[in-house]
């Protein structure tokens, strides 16, 4: 036995430990073995020694108040910067999302007053998510249901949430994970649907400058009900399916009314997975894509401008009928237009974030 | 999608950083939860404080927060918070020191963790105090690189960039350890080299 540890061996074992050792030095190691069996013993013993080891001493704290905590001080730090620099992009943003808070106040004011006695005795909202425009958020709601807002959208719930039922308020787009719980359903209102399950996976599209509402099913199964009259009575759907609900303005509602004709205003649609990863269009931008297939450029617009938070006008409407399929993932909005060159012909102009599409001139 | 998106493996890091980057504060709550543990016992072993450590760590997590804009910039994410972290102790040990440069590992020395006797026939507990003893008097460069690399499983690039030395360094470091480690056991079998005969 050497008394010391031999400089070779020391080299060789301190990288096959750390799992820097390349293939050639590994193989040097099990040889320096064969040739040194007094080392065997030795070498094993500092393999289990570097294996094993005790948990940390600290234990780091983890828990949701802590986090919390955390998430405070870095807002309020937000809040100065922003406070100093009035001007800036925060700022502006804080004011959006103002005036997004006030826009979904006064929307629900609206809805308060159209149907009176579906919130009568209901507390006011306590609890509400916002995002504005070139933002996405992710939240779990007290009930363990997870839920993903799409850009310019807003949830809301108050105190009665989770008690006998599970009642959300949607403007927007939103992907709802609901938590498994056979006695308390969940329920999303919209301004003219509500949606209604008990546990699964579902998109729900619902934006108030678009004339329908989409609610598409990943698993599980959702029932559908109109409540303000147009009475669609239940619908069933399946999963993979999606119900488009075509949305009535208030003068064409009392005119079918009057008429007594009620032309459709909902139909069912297989929704189409994309090969390659089997993931939905509808569903792709909670993995960040802005998927388009088959859209008009008038339609995508109106995608790009809630995704990258701008202003789109066209000034030519064969421009505007123009079919795009594609996607975006991390472009730029810049970015975005000039892909969107390669497929199409149309010329723009960015003025800070309004941007203007007209015609390519010869 | 749901499971993936709480996984803390290196898959999720693009996503996170990506989501982290537009307000996403369930992505930002998943990459607490994932480094927080190993980052304090890391500001633990310079600050030899455990409250002090928490905040150290807490102040890495609030900075990423205010400046999640930029947080699509950060290439690697272990070294950033590695890094961030070493600085934000540092800075706490010396307030008045503005620059902080690794020569600081030079006196001060890490503290790492408390090693139990793996259970097995293979190491004694008068080994492991052997062990456990060599371990303690490195020199402190030489044991913060042993503790990064063997507790928290960095790779030498990793461990480069956090101490701001060579790769070449790093090696070295880690070898003069293995050697010391080495020595102090094979004193061992000397005292009682019938003991440990094999045949």
């Amino acid at each position: 036995m050497t008394k010391r540890m031999q400089e070779q061996l020391a080299i060789l074992l301190s990288r096959q430990l750390s799992g820097e050792a390349t293939p050639e030095e590994l193989q040097e190691l099990e040889a320096w073995i064969r040739n040194h069996p007094q080392d065997h013993y030795l070498i094993e013993m500092l393999q289990t020694y570097w294996s094993g080891q005790a948990a940390g001493e600290v234990e780091a704290v983890t828990d949701n108040a802590h986090f919390d905590r955390i998430l405070n001080k870095a807002k309020s730090a937000d809040a100065t910067v922003s406070g100093t620099l009035s001007n800036s992009k925060a700022g502006i943003r804080r004011r959006l999302l103002w005036w997004a808070a006030a826009a979904v106040f006064f929307a629900i004011l609206l809805t308060a007053i159209l149907f009176e006695e579906r919130i009568t005795g209901k507390s006011p909202r306590d609890h509400q998510v916002a995002t504005v425009g070139g933002m996405r958020s992710h939240v779990i709601l007290p009930d363990g249901t997870a839920v993903w807002l799409n850009a310019r959208s807003s949830l809301h719930y108050d105190k009665s949430f989770n008690k006998q039922l599970r009642e959300v308020y949607l403007e927007g787009e939103a992907f709802f994970e609901v938590k498994k719980d056979q006695k308390r359903p969940f329920i999303v209102h919209t301004s003219d649907i509500d949606i209604r399950v008990l546990g699964t996976a579902f998109n729900v599209k619902s934006y108030g400058e678009e004339d329908k509402i989409e609610a598409t099913l990943v698993h599980g199964s959702i029932q559908v009900t109109a409540p303000s009259g147009d009475d669609i009575g239940t619908v069933q759907l399946r999963p993979n399916e999606k119900l488009v609900f075509k949305k009535q303005t208030k003068k064409a509602a009392f005119s079918t009314a009057k008429s007594g004709v009620k032309p459709p205003v909902y139909r069912i649609e297989p929704v189409l997975l994309k090969a390659a990863d089997s993931s939905f269009i509808e569903t792709s931008w909670i993995h960040n894509k802005l998927l388009f297939d088959g859209d008009s450029f008038a339609e995508l617009a109106v995608k790009m401008e809630r995704w990258f938070d701008v202003k789109i006008t066209f000034t030519d409407t064969a421009v505007a009928n123009y079919r795009l399929r594609g996607v975006f993932e991390d472009e730029s909005v810049t970015d975005a237009l000039q892909a969107l060159q390669q497929i199409a012909q149309f010329n723009y102009t960015i003025n800070d974030r309004s941007i203007t599409i007209s015609k390519k001139n010869r | 999608m749901i499971a993936e998106f709480s996984k803390p493996d290196d898959a999720s890091f693009e996503y996170w950083k990506q989501q982290i980057a537009c307000g996403n504060e369930q992505a930002f709550r998943s990459l607490f939860n994932a480094y927080a543990p190993r980052l304090t016992a890391f500001a633990f072993s310079i600050t030899r404080n455990r409250e002090a450590s928490i905040d150290v760590v807490d102040e890495v997590f609030v900075k990423i927060w205010r400046r999640r804009d930029r947080i699509q910039q950060i290439e690697n994410i272990t070294t950033y918070l590695y890094t961030a972290t070493k600085n934000t102790a540092l800075n706490l040990l010396s307030r008045k020191a503005r620059e902080v440069t690794v020569d600081s590992f030079d006196f001060i020395d890490v503290a790492l963790r408390d090693d139990y006797a793996p259970d097995q026939q293979l190491i004694t507990a008068e080994i492991l105090s052997r062990i456990k003893k060599a371990v303690d008097a490195l020199p402190p460069k030489c044991k913060l690189v042993f503790k990064l690399v063997r507790e928290d499983g960095l790779k030498y690039k990793e461990v480069a960039e956090i101490l701001e030395i060579s790769e070449k360094t790093v090696d070295a470091q880690l070898v003069i350890a293995v050697k010391r480690i080495g020595d102090a056991v094979g004193k061992y079998f000397d005292y009682f080299p019938a003991r440990f005969q094999k045949k």
